[in-house]
């Protein structure tokens, strides 16, 4: 196995240590805002769907704050906000650079995006089925849990994995704040010192990581859809 | 009883106001079906929608046994003046169902948790739920598809399993908001038969909208004719069918009548110089006048047209007759008819 991959990979294999750290950094930097993203883009997309007009709890201010946060930081680009959000960070967490200081602004591009998928999943609910559940007396929180997420799971499995699909993008520029990870591990030791097999190899586990993200985003989906999708010839 | 009083509610939009409501007053009795009929955008459904506040209306009050006076001002519910608050609305709600024409069933959820869906957090231990659950699908006769999702059952099933789950909390009232409407004929005589039984055994007060006339004849009591967010008719179903006063009314009385192409035949007698008469023979008719008037006023009856039904266990007949003899004769025998409660309408 050593030797196989001595003779594929020889300058890879001459950094193996540093590309299994950088492995290690660009998992911490995909798991860890990846969690935070996750729970604030739905509490953002839930404020979004309920507080709008004619939602369930219809409340103008909060809606039209949140809507513009969240359009204002989806349209900076992530390397400018890397650059723009280091004093919050450092302010945040105590410094800005490293997968300490990356978090932050990997959450920062993370939940916009998030949020407006999660957002639009939700707001396709048929509204039908909330009006039968606010008929049946259910409260606020009980259509939210019991009607818009409940319905949405296959949905909003699919819009999970695209975030994090994009994500693992994302964190691949995280190098610029000296946060590690394959990205920078590609430039640096790849691209920078004309070890082309470096960068061969991290295109290839980047490649594995995304398609076995978007697998099991599928596989998740399908098994929670529960609706057999009948492909109608005749027309209704 | 459910007491409306004076519900209005325009919707204001980008286009212009619309006024769903328009002083809307109606009285429902305890384990009655009342329906109400009119054409799309009648304000039907917003008048069902604001019995359970699922729309505010602007204005009007609304009061129901065991629940109070809920009042409406300025687009908020107030009770013993003061604001209702979101607890005792949704404490309301819960003694009232609703069904839809699209079913709303939870499509992620099986049968059994639809049907659960009002059950569960609420303090019901897993037996009690279990019990009651079962209980409601052996009412609506789906017991053996507990385990099935909604994507599996037809359109009639759907609509059983949205009653069962509309049913869940005892509901006095159930509103039925054209649960009907997309259903093919069977499915739909089903379902009124469902609701029939629901109404006799469980003295159920069902208030069912819709467009079709012969919804309104096979399951209700009394119907309100709905217009332009107005009550133009209202009257037991006999009544209204036997004698409609508006011309909208007597429109969707014609719906279910073959009497309906009464016009083309008035149209070609008045061509022609003939006598055209309708007659309504209601329940207070019992004798065979026909061929008494036949014999004894020397005129020949000829039929063009004929209704004969019964509603609530009433007959009620109507035809459209030419009549040839002689004027003097003719008008005897129409005096004939009228004094023997037969209504005499002269078309040409
Ligand atoms: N939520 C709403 N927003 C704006 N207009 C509405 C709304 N609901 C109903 N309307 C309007 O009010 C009128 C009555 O509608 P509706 O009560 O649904 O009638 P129906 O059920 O008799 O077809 C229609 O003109 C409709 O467009
Ligand atoms: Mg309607």
């Amino acid at each position: 196995m050593n030797s196989f991959f001595k003779a594929v990979a020889p300058n890879l294999y001459a950094y193996r240590e540093r590309f299994f750290m950088s492995c290690g950094q660009t998992a911490m930097l995909f798991l860890i805002p990846g969690v935070i993203s996750f729970v604030l883009g739905m509490i953002f997309g839930i404020i979004l769907t309920v507080t709008r007009e004619g939602g369930i709890k219809q409340n103008r201010i909060l809606f039209n704050i949140v809507n513009v946060v969240i359009n204002v930081f989806r349209s900076i680009p992530f390397v400018i906000l890397l650059i723009f959000l280091i004093p919050f960070t450092r302010f945040l967490v105590g410094t800005s650079i490293g997968v300490r200081g990356a978090v932050v602004p990997l959450v920062f591009g993370c939940v916009p995006f998030f949020t407006r998928q999660v957002e639009t999943v939700l707001v396709n609910v048929d509204p039908g089925k909330i009006e039968a559940a606010r008929s049946m007396g259910s409260s606020v929180m009980g259509i939210i849990f019991r009607v818009y997420l409940h319905e949405a799971v296959p949905e909003l499995i699919r819009v999970t994995t695209i975030t994090a699909i994009s994500l693992i993008g994302l964190t691949t520029m995280a190098g610029a704040v000296g946060a590690g990870g394959i990205g920078s591990f590609a430039i640096n030791y790849g691209q920078g010192q004309h070890h082309q097999d470096i960068v061969n190899v991290c295109v290839i586990v980047l490649l594995v990581v995304v398609c076995l993200i978007q697998a099991l985003g599928n596989f998740l989906a399908r098994k929670t859809t529960n609706r057999t999708i009948i492909l109608r010839t005749h027309s209704r | 009883m459910i007491r409306i009083e004076n519900y209005n509610k325009t919707f204001h939009l980008k286009s212009g106001d619309v006024v769903a409501l328009d002083d809307v007053s109606l009285t429902i009795k305890d384990g009655e079906k009342y329906g109400v009929i009119g054409y799309s955008g009648a304000g039907k459904s917003t008048l069902v929608r604001c019995i359970n506040f699922l729309e505010t209306p602007d204005s009007g009050s609304l009061t129901m046994d065991g629940f109070g006076t809920i009042t409406a001002n300025d687009g908020k519910l107030y009770k013993d003046g003061r604001l209702l608050s979101e607890k005792s609305l949704n404490q309301m709600r819960r003694s009232v169902g609703m069904i839809f024409q699209h079913f709303n069933l939870f499509d992620r959820s099986t049968v059994f948790d639809n049907v659960a869906y009002t059950l569960k957090y609420n303090g019901k231990s897993k037996e009690e739920i279990y019990r009651r659950v079962f209980e409601l699908l052996d009412l609506v006769g789906l017991a053996d598809k507990a385990d099935v999702f909604p994507s599996q059952l037809s359109g009639g099933q759907k609509q059983r399993v949205a009653i069962a789950r509309a049913l869940a909390n005892n509901p006095k009232l159930l509103l039925s908001d054209e649960a009907t409407s997309a259903l093919d004929p069977d499915a739909t005589e089903s379902i009124l038969r469902l609701l029939n039984d629901l109404n006799r055994k469980l003295g159920l007060t069902i208030v069912i909208i819709t467009h079709e006339m012969s919804v309104i004849k096979t399951v209700c009591d009394r119907v309100a004719v709905m217009e332009k967010g107005k009550v133009v008719e209202e009257g037991t179903v006999y009544d209204v069918f036997s004698l409609p006063i508006m011309p909208i009314t007597e429109k969707f009385v014609n719906s279910t009548s073959s009497l309906a192409k009464v016009d083309e035949l008035v149209r070609s007698s008045q061509e022609a110089g003939e006598h055209l008469y309708k007659l309504v023979f209601d329940k207070n008719v019992d004798k065979p006048l026909i061929s008494y008037m036949s014999r004894n006023f020397f005129i020949d009856f000829n039929i063009m047209l004929a209704n004969l039904e019964t509603i609530g266990g009433n007959g009620l007949g109507a035809m459209v007759v030419r009549i040839d003899g002689d004027q003097d004769n003719i008008d005897k025998a129409m005096d004939y008819l009228k004094e023997n409660n037969v209504r005499v309408e002269v078309l040409a």
